[in-house]
């Protein structure tokens, strides 16, 4: 059976929606290979670090599909923890 | 009266933790943060926790530590990274009180006491909330004294380096805090602790009992300082600061800046280089400060033994030129010591006290010639200006490029204001 092994930062475009109050809401992620995840729902947003990629800001998790996931914004860049198979 | 609560929050090794958290292929393994060997500043600036049980030490060469410890991973200092991680600690503690006072980049002193209330009446709660958040936050680990005062507050982070949370309470001190080496106290350095040594007096609990008459002839008035350290009888307050610019919100004293050359200097014109680019630095933010001063100090290192002097001047009329204060610095390098192969210097250092208000009426001398002064200093000026604008390698000095090796050091770029300091 195929297992994460490890994962890296991997540095992401992202889709956001500012609001008038200056809350910042992902709506989709574009991955490096072109495709592009709508983000169905935002579940929780706060301040966390990384420990399994290093690094730290604010801390979404999101929902995309049936799968949830984190999403940072590490003033100026977004990331997610990559997974490598 | 209702006695204080003081925490002091200390963020294990600080730099190399930060590296690490940035970089996770390097948890776990021993790494310190050092200086470039190339630069000849290859000296251990911080290490993690599993290159201090290798034996590394603070301060010590690069390739000391190699040897000590095969398979040590290097990495550069990143202030940038350091500043944004104190600042970010800080805003944490600010959710808990507004009486942060920080000691340094990974130190601060909380005052806790008026908000005790609101967070469940329970210092240990608090600790245990702030070690969390950080942990989590911030991916770093703290290490926190709970006390009555700053000195054993400071003392309690310190006796335990882990994450822990050390609590010296009135009931606890003489058990806790009293069986400690003296030289874990505050302002117990490596000459006073071998001056109490010699006396006898090896504990904080020695020094807490220690008579009049020895701490005055001895130590002077710092003598009852310490010893009121040690009873914990220390009541200063946890200064207020403000959130935004706490890092260097203090009145300036000095401004200097020192540097290792990149060779040995064996030559008066290569010391007089160094001292020209050091003092450019020094004047750009004297002016910047909107300062001038009255003292010139230079310290210097000599190559052959390490060993160093300082040496200062009082001028005249207080300055903020340039060739004013690299002319001081000059003259007093020149007047104590020859400048050649055999007397070498490693390092120097150029600083300036006595600082004065640059708005201040300034009494010039009765036949000077003021205006060429004034012309100067609108030169000095116009010269900051431009680096302000292309970067302060736009205009040089050609006395500064003399010397390959240093004509492209960039000090004033380089330069970090680390705040420290108790007594103030």
């Amino acid at each position: 059976m195929k297992g994460i092994t490890d994962r890296i930062k991997r540095y992401v475009s992202v889709t956001a929606r500012m609001d008038e109050d200056g809350r910042v809401r992902p709506l989709s992620i574009q991955w490096y290979d072109g495709t592009t995840y709508p983000i169905d729902e935002v579940i929780n947003m706060r301040r966390a670090s990384s420990r399994r990629v290093g690094g730290d800001g604010l801390c979404y998790t999101i929902r995309i599909g049936e799968k949830t996931t984190y999403l940072y914004y590490e003033d100026p860049k977004w990331f997610v923890e990559e997974v490598i198979a | 009266m209702r006695d204080r609560v003081i925490m002091h929050i200390d963020m294990n090794a600080f730099y190399a933790s930060v590296a690490q958290h940035l970089n996770p292929t390097l948890r776990g393994r021993p790494v310190v943060v050092a200086g470039d060997p190339k630069k000849r500043n290859g000296i251990i600036l911080a290490k993690s926790r599993e290159a201090k049980a290798a034996g590394v030490i603070t301060a010590e060469p690069l390739w000391q530590a190699q040897q000590k410890c095969p398979g040590l991973s290097i990495v550069m200092p990143d202030y940038a990274a350091y500043k944004r991680y104190s600042k970010l600690a800080r805003l944490i503690y600010y959710d808990y009180t507004n009486q942060v006072e920080p000691f340094g980049l990974d130190e601060s002193w909380i005052d806790v006491t008026g908000s005790l209330a609101l967070f469940g009446n329970s210092p240990h709660l608090i600790a245990q909330e702030i070690s969390e958040r950080i942990k989590s936050e911030l991916g770093l680990t703290v290490s926190i004294g709970v006390s009555w005062n700053k000195v054993f507050a400071k003392l309690g982070s310190d006796t335990d380096p882990g994450d822990g949370i050390t609590h010296i309470t009135r009931k606890n001190y003489q058990e806790v805090a009293w069986p400690l080496d003296a030289g874990n106290l505050m302002y117990v350095g490596k000459a006073t602790r071998r001056k109490l040594h010699s006396s006898g007096y090896e504990t904080i609990g020695d020094i807490a009992g220690a008579g009049d008459y020895y701490l005055h002839k001895h130590f002077g008035k710092i003598g009852f300082m310490l010893r009121s350290f040690a009873r914990g009888e220390d009541n200063s307050p946890v200064r207020i600061m403000d959130p935004a610019r706490a890092d260097v919100d203090y009145v300036i004293k000095g401004i200097g800046n020192g540097l290792t050359a990149p060779h040995d200097l064996c030559s008066p014109s290569e010391a007089k280089a160094l001292l020209w680019l050091l003092s450019e630095s020094v004047a750009q933010r004297l002016r910047e400060s909107h300062l001038r001063c009255k003292t010139v100090c230079i310290g210097v290192r000599s190559a052959s033994d390490l060993l160093g002097y300082s040496r200062q001047i009082t001028l005249n009329t207080p300055t903020c030129l340039t060739h004013d204060i690299a002319n001081a610095a000059f003259g007093l390098l020149e007047a104590n010591q020859p400048l050649d192969a055999d007397h070498a210097i490693r390092s120097l250092h150029v600083r300036t006290t006595n600082l004065v208000d640059a708005r201040e009426q300034v009494q010039y001398d009765l036949f000077g010639n003021t205006e060429a002064l004034l012309k100067e200093e609108q030169l000095d000026h116009c010269i900051d200006a431009l680096r302000n604008r292309f970067g302060n390698g736009c205009i040089r000095r050609v006395v500064e490029m003399t010397d390959e090796a240093m004509a492209h050091l960039d000090i004033k770029r380089d330069n970090t204001v680390h705040p420290i300091g108790y007594l103030r």
